[in-house]
C-alpha cells in the first residue's frame, strides 16, 4: 500500500512537471506568429488523475507589419500547405514568401494551397499585363498554388481573393477547419497535421460577417499567450509539486520508521 | 491472555491500516489539486475497514476560470452534475466540463462519453452545422443555440431548493476545490498518528519479548 501511494505521488508529479515543461515552451514562444499555447487539464481516475494536452486555438491579437504578404487569419481555421511527402500541413503562421517560380509559400517553406473545390476563381486564365507574362491554372485541378507574377504588388479582398494593385485576380486564399480541432497532431514550426480524430475537413467562409472568418493582410497574428498567465500558473504548480514531494518525503520517513521500529524489538 | 494479546495487535493494525488510507485520500487531494471539477475528500471520513467507495466529498464548489473554449462549461451551483453516457449506456455524473466535439459533431467529455442532451432536434440540418463548426452558443439555462436556432438543451442533476437555479456558464471550467496547505498540515498529523501507532506496536512487541524472556528462563 505505502509502494501504490509513493508510484501515485511519483506519477503526478511527472504529470505535473510536464505540465511546468508546457508553461515554458509557451512562454518561450511567446513572440512566434501564429503560435498556439497548450493547455494540459487533468481529470481524475481511481488512483490520482491522466492527463489530457490540447492547444487553445483562441485568437491572438493581430500585429501591423505592413509587409504585403503578411497574413493574419482572424476567426477560426488555418492556411494549408503542401508537404514534401504530398501530405497536407495546416498553419496559423500567415507570414509568406515568394518561392523561386513565384508560388506563394509559408514561412515553413512550404507551397501554400487552395485545394478545395469550388473554387472558381483558381480555374480562370488571366493575363497578368504587369508581367507581360501568361499564367493558367488547370480548370480541373483540386489542388493549386498561388503564383505572383514578377514585381507586382498584391492586395487582399475582404472575401480573401488576392489580385494584382492593377486588379488581376491570383486566386483565393483557402481556410480550412475541422470538425474536431483538438485531435490535430503538433508536428512542430507552427505546423498541424490532421488525424483521422479531427474528422471531415470544410472550407471556412471569409468574409467580415459576424462568424465568418476574416484575413487581414500587412498583419501577422500574434501568439495567443499571456505571460501573466503562464507565469501564475508557474507558481501553482510548483506549489502542487512541492505538496506532492512532502507526500513522498512523509510516505519515505514512515518506512523507515516502521523497519527501526520493528527492528529495535528483534 | 493470548486472546487480549492479539485483541491488542489487531486494533493497533486497524488504527495503522486506516491512517494509512487516510494518506492515500491525502495524496489523490493533492494528486488532483489541477483536476478540473475535483470534489476534495475528506481524510478524516475514512472509518475502519472502510472502502474508497464510503468517503465523503467536500461538496464545495471550486473558482470558475475563463477559458474561452466554446465547449468548456462549469456549473455554478455545488452539487449540480452534468449527464454524460457511460460506456455501458447508462447516464454517469460529471463535474468535468471539459467537452469538445467529436469527429461525427457529436458534444463528448474528456473520456469520450457524450454529453446527454434532452429535446434533442437531431433531425434538423442544424446539428450537421454543429459538426462544421458553427457558432455555438449555450445560455445560462443549458440551452444550446447553434448560429440561433435551437438544438437542444443539456441535461442536468441537480436537486433544486425552491427558488434557487443553477446556471450554466460557457467559455469556463470548474477548478479543483482541494485546498493544498490543509492537505499538507493534514498529512503531517496523520503521519504523528501512525508513528505514535508503530511505537505503541513497538512496546507491545517489547512486553512481548519479556514475557517470553522472563518466563523462558525459568524453564
Amino acid at each position: 500500500m505505502f509502494n501504490q501511494y509513493t508510484y501515485n505521488s511519483i506519477s503526478s508529479v511527472n504529470h505535473h512537471m510536464h505540465d511546468l515543461g508546457n508553461r515554458v515552451v509557451d512562454i518561450n514562444n511567446i513572440f512566434t506568429t501564429g503560435y498556439r499555447g497548450k493547455q494540459t487539464s487533468f481529470h481524475e481516475t481511481i488512483h490520482g488523475m491522466k492527463m489530457v494536452e490540447r492547444r487553445d486555438f483562441n485568437n491572438g491579437a493581430p500585429a501591423k507589419t505592413n509587409r504585403e504578404l503578411d497574413f493574419a487569419i482572424q476567426g477560426k481555421g488555418f492556411f494549408e500547405v503542401e508537404l514534401p511527402d504530398g501530405t497536407r500541413g495546416y498553419t496559423r503562421n500567415g507570414s509568406f514568401t515568394v518561392g523561386p517560380n513565384g508560388e506563394l509559400m509559408s514561412a515553413q517553406g512550404y507551397p501554400l494551397i487552395t485545394s478545395h473545390p469550388n473554387n472558381e476563381l483558381i480555374s480562370q486564365n488571366y493575363d497578368n499585363i504587369a508581367g507581360g507574362q501568361t499564367v493558367s491554372f488547370d480548370a480541373g485541378a483540386t489542388s493549386s498554388t498561388i503564383i505572383l507574377p514578377i514585381g507586382s504588388n498584391v492586395s487582399l479582398d475582404e472575401e480573401g481573393t488576392l489580385s494584382t494593385v492593377e486588379g488581376t485576380v491570383l486566386g483565393r486564399l483557402s481556410v480550412v477547419n475541422f470538425t474536431n480541432n483538438d485531435a490535430l497532431q503538433d508536428v512542430g514550426q507552427g505546423l498541424f497535421i490532421a488525424t483521422e480524430e479531427a474528422g471531415d475537413i470544410y472550407e471556412m467562409k471569409i468574409g467580415a460577417m459576424l462568424g465568418q472568418t476574416q484575413v487581414r493582410q500587412g498583419h501577422l497574428e500574434q501568439a495567443n499567450v499571456s505571460i501573466v498567465d503562464k507565469m501564475a500558473d508557474i507558481v501553482q504548480l510548483n506549489t502542487a509539486i512541492k505538496a506532492e514531494m512532502k507526500i513522498i518525503k512523509v510516505l519515505d520517513q514512515m518506512q523507515e520508521n516502521l523497519n527501526s521500529s520493528i527492528s529495535r524489538n528483534l | 491472555m493470548s486472546d487480549l494479546y492479539n485483541h491488542n495487535v489487531k486494533t493497533l493494525y486497524d488504527a495503522m491500516d486506516q491512517s494509512v488510507k487516510r494518506i492515500g485520500i491525502i495524496q489523490t487531494n493533492i494528486a488532483n489539486s489541477h483536476t478540473v471539477g475535483f470534489k476534495s475528500i475528506h481524510p478524516d471520513s475514512v472509518m475502519f475497514s472502510d472502502v474508497m467507495s464510503d468517503v465523503f466529498r467536500d461538496e464545495e464548489q471550486g473558482v470558475l476560470e475563463k477559458t474561452n473554449h466554446k465547449l468548456d462549461l462549469a456549473l455554478t451551483k455545488a452539487g449540480a452534475y452534468f449527464m454524460v453516457e457511460g460506456p455501458d449506456g447508462k447516464p454517469e455524473r460529471t463535474r468535468d466540463g471539459q467537452f469538445h466535439l467529436n469527429r461525427d459533431g457529436k458534444i463528448v467529455d474528456i473520456q469520450d462519453r457524450e454529453l446527454v442532451v434532452l429535446d434533442q432536434q437531431i433531425n434538423k440540418p442544424e446539428y450537421a452545422e454543429l459538426a462544421k463548426g458553427g457558432n455555438i452558443k449555450i445560455n445560462q439555462n443549458g440551452h444550446i443555440h447553434v448560429n440561433g436556432t435551437f438544438i437542444g438543451r443539456i441535461a442536468i442533476d441537480y436537486e433544486a431548493q425552491p427558488g434557487e437555479k443553477v446556471h450554466v456558464m460557457q467559455g469556463s471550467l470548474e477548478t479543483s476545490n482541494v485546498d493544498l496547505s490543509s492537505n499538507v498540515t493534514k498529512i503531517l498529523q496523520v503521519k504523528r498518528h501512525i508513528d505514535t501507532v508503530q511505537n505503541v506496536l513497538s512496546m507491545q512487541l517489547g512486553v512481548d519479548k519479556a514475557l517470553i524472556e522472563t518466563y523462558g528462563r525459568n524453564l
